[in-house]
């Protein structure tokens, strides 16, 4: 990426800010004895939310400067074939990650399939660019070590907005860590003192996701009363529906049965189906 | 940088939630819920097809008797405002209510074209009592990947209404939920804070 340095320059800067804002502190807490606006702090789950804001605030200014005009060029120049050898390519190179985790989480069919789907993407898919093995009915799957630890219990503690890395939360923020750790392409980048590979992939990757959601990401902004609030919430919302494989919450939908929805009334003309929606972001832990 | 992934999502959730693929035409009266979901896709393709040269505006206009007669907006809309919903006034509660489902017929009405001509496959039901049950089903996106969709279908007298569409397990009702608090609680938990905003979104 030619800008890494200066986008490096202005992420530091911005986290020196960031930290004084933190300095400054941390979200108000509600009134106790405003149970709704107690109610509403303890979902959002967000005890940093103003440092969080103004990161997300800098990341809104580096992807409309940056990130979104490269790819848009990006999109435009590259025909869709090609797009997609690209994304088929940075899929593939994920598979060794994706299968620590897969074992981790004793997932052995999902392992067996990552396992296949490497060598015959990397054989008959040339190097990766084509994706041979979804044609046989062997889909990607993604698997990385904050869903291992989510498997294992953990929580994922309150969210967490940090400059270039966006959304997160510490749980995913150190799977993350371990997932560097644990790629075979990290290793050889600084046994062969070639860690620039990692870098071009960690921007060809931002390019790819952030050009195949140009449209999306606009409309999504454009409808939204609150952008933060929604991001904050669609984060949580593919995390969960990531760490349950896509499999729906049946129990967790059950449990979700409170009494939060009933009017002081009682109820009484209320339809109380309504306070069981599943509502994934308060069942996740 | 963004949850780019989920928010396009989202936006396919928005799409498909308003029912943009093509179905096979079944029989008017929804025996169970499957039925049902299959009534409401075949009559979003006849009602919503696009036209030529049609404003956002318009898009919204015809979609919004087929939210009223197939969602249950009034119990969306209260669980939209979670712990706010007491909270608020009785005139508040109906004035959000009808701009929700105005907001919501604008947001999701204009992506409709796009979200055109899929082959929907309706799944497995789940009954989750209390007279609530979950449809699945798989839509085929433009790009040839499936997409999950499920629907929560409540029995509201003697009709099905859908109260919530969950697309990659990315849920409407959720994310507005959140997404609405949010604004509350930044305007000092003020609701028709919220209602001026909706307002103004429908506005510009």
């Amino acid at each position: 990426m030619p800008n890494r340095n200066s986008r490096l320059r202005v992420a530091l800067i911005a986290a020196a800010m960031g930290l004084s804002a933190l300095a400054a502190g941390c979200a108000t807490k509600p009134d106790p004895a405003d149970e709704a606006a107690v109610q509403a702090y303890q979902e959002a789950n967000d005890p940093l939310e103003p440092m969080n804001r103004y990161f997300f605030e800098v990341n809104q200014f580096l992807d409309e400067v940056l990130l979104k005009p490269f790819a848009g060029w990006y999109h435009v120049a590259l025909p869709d074939p090609a797009e997609d050898g690209v994304r088929n390519f940075l899929r593939n190179l994920k598979s060794p990650v994706i299968l620590a985790n897969d074992m981790f989480q004793g997932e052995w069919s999902r392992a067996g399939t990552t396992v296949a789907r490497f060598f015959i993407n990397s054989t008959i898919g040339v190097g990766g660019l084509v994706d041979v093995a979804s044609m046989m009915d062997m889909n990607y799957h993604e698997e990385d070590f904050g869903q291992t630890l989510a498997v294992y219990g953990a929580g994922e503690g309150p969210y967490l907005h940090l400059p270039i890395l966006g959304s997160g939360n510490p749980r995913d923020y150190s799977g993350r860590l371990v997932d560097y750790a644990l790629d075979p392409l990290t290793w050889v980048g600084y046994a062969y003192n070639v860690s620039e590979i990692n870098t071009a992939r960690a921007g060809l990757e931002a390019l790819d996701t952030r050009a195949r959601n140009l449209e999306a990401i606009d409309e999504l902004k454009r409808g939204s009363v609150d952008f933060y609030a929604t991001v904050r919430s669609l984060y949580r919302q593919h995390r969960d529906d990531l760490i349950r494989n896509g499999e729906s919450e049946q129990q967790a939908s059950q449990e979700m049965i409170t009494d939060e929805m009933i009017p002081e009334d009682g109820g009484t003309s209320v339809d109380l189906k309504a306070a069981q929606s599943d509502d994934q972001i308060t069942v996740a832990e | 940088m963004l949850a780019s992934m989920s928010s396009r999502r989202l936006l396919i959730a928005a799409g498909l939630a308003l029912f943009g693929w093509t179905l096979a035409p079944v029989a008017p009266a929804a025996a169970d819920p499957a039925a049902f979901i299959q009534e409401v896709s075949s009559k979003a393709i006849t009602e919503m097809a696009p036209a030529a040269q049609e404003t956002d505006q318009q898009r919204a206009i015809k979609l919004k008797p087929l939210m009223e007669q197939y969602f249950d907006m009034p119990a969306i809309a209260r669980y939209m405002l979670g712990s706010y919903w007491p909270k608020a006034t009785p005139e508040e509660q109906a004035e959000f209510t009808a701009v929700l489902t105005d907001f919501l017929a604008l947001a999701y009405g204009k992506r409709f074209a796009t979200y055109t001509g899929h082959e929907m496959n309706i799944g497995r039901v789940r009954d989750e009592g209390d007279r609530r049950s979950v449809v699945f089903s798989t839509v085929k996106l433009p790009n040839g990947e499936p997409a999950r969709v499920d629907w929560t279908i409540d029995q509201v007298g003697d009709a099905y209404k859908i109260a919530d569409v969950k697309v990659e397990g990315l849920s409407l009702a959720a994310t507005h939920r959140q997404e609405f608090a949010s604004v509350i609680s930044r305007n000092g938990g003020s609701v028709s804070a919220l209602i001026d905003m909706l307002k103004q979104k429908l506005g510009s």
